[in-house]
């Protein structure tokens, strides 16, 4: 082999080189927008859980809102009403199940979102405990009126898990 | 094809990839330099959440922090003063909601300071959030109220969120 084709290998393995460069630039990239939506779940499940699990806050917000709604004359919002007539929950629980229910659905949400970089058996496992969660009455009554809000790839991925369950159970 | 061929365009191939690779290299300076940026405003956004959560769930310090504005003379925030007037709530109640508002305020800016890094099904579900919380009447009231101490440029994009169709709470 002479220097010219070794010089003209070189050239073609550097372009190469170059190529898998680019791949890898754009892996950081994605590594990047991951740790910002991670950082976002996160904020939102501590937001929403503190809220859920203080007793006072709840129902100072149910206060408010109550007599707010009474003055302005609007309606509660869909799920609240149906959590109200519907379940018999008071206004302060309905607020507590939307906030306990909104952080559960967010990691969910966004586990899905991310669910072809786990392993298989992560998969598996998320799986199974998702599909144990979603078919429970609760999530399946906030689900179904919340549904028009939240990630669209989300709920056809759980739309499709509640599915195999209702054909697994038949 | 001999090897002086496979040499040019092995030569060729490399001087396309020097340029593409300057062109990556300062993209990837950008993006190095956002990332920083947004995770520096992350932590100060989640480390002020948390202050912020701390007066909304703790009586206490909700009571204090309204001792103090009281007894310095100075005028209630217009979200508190609006509250009291409105619903009835205590002082002390009112500002705690506004902790919590503020909480969840800065949280949605964040997000939306950064709004390109997420995906678009992401942002579906984000905006559907931000429209159910804005149209409801009590994150209204803090909205309208405490505009001029927001974030700016958070205010904007959410006034334009809510002029699109489906604006309707959930």
């Amino acid at each position: 082999m002479s220097w010219e084709a070794i010089g003209a290998i070189g050239q073609v393995v550097s372009a190469l080189a170059f190529l898998l460069a680019i791949v890898q630039i754009g892996h950081a990239r994605s590594d990047a927008r991951r740790a910002f939506a991670q950082e976002r779940v996160d904020r939102s499940i501590q937001l929403n859980m503190t809220s859920a699990a203080n007793e006072r806050l709840m129902a100072i917000r149910a206060k408010a809102i109550e007599r707010l709604r009474v003055a302005s004359g609007d309606p509660l919002p869909p799920f609240f009403r149906a959590a109200t007539e519907q379940l018999g929950l008071s206004l302060e629980e309905a607020f507590t199940l939307a906030s306990e229910q909104m952080a559960r659905w967010t990691s969910i949400a966004h586990t899905i979102s991310y669910l072809p970089e786990l392993s298989q058996a992560e998969r598996a496992q998320f799986e199974r405990t998702a599909r144990v969660g979603i078919t429970e009455p609760i999530f399946r009554f906030w689900f179904e009126h919340l549904r028009s809000w939240l990630d669209p790839n989300a709920v056809r991925y759980i739309d499709g898990l509640l599915a195999q369950s209702s054909s697994t159970s038949a | 094809m001999n090897w002086e061929e496979v040499g040019a365009i092995g030569q060729l191939l490399g001087s396309v990839a020097v340029f593409i690779t300057l062109g990556y290299l300062a993209l990837q300076v950008r993006h190095a330099r956002m990332e920083t940026r947004r995770s520096a405003s992350s932590v100060r956004v989640s480390m002020t959440s948390q202050q912020m959560m701390a007066f909304a769930v703790d009586e206490r310090l909700a009571r204090v922090f309204t001792q103090a504005v009281i007894g310095f003379g100075s005028p209630l925030p217009p979200f508190m003063s609006e509250l009291v007037r409105v619903t009835g709530v205590t002082t002390e109640e009112a500002a705690s909601l506004l902790f919590a508002f503020n909480a969840q305020f800065q949280s949605f800016a964040h997000s939306i300071e950064f709004i390109g890094e997420l995906s678009s099904e992401e942002r579906r579900e984000f905006e559907g959030n931000l429209q159910g919380m804005f149209t409801a009447p009590l994150f209204r009231s803090y909205f309208n109220n405490q505009r001029p101490m927001l974030n700016q440029h958070a205010v904007r994009y959410i006034e334009k969120l809510l002029t699109q169709p489906g604006s309707t709470p959930a």
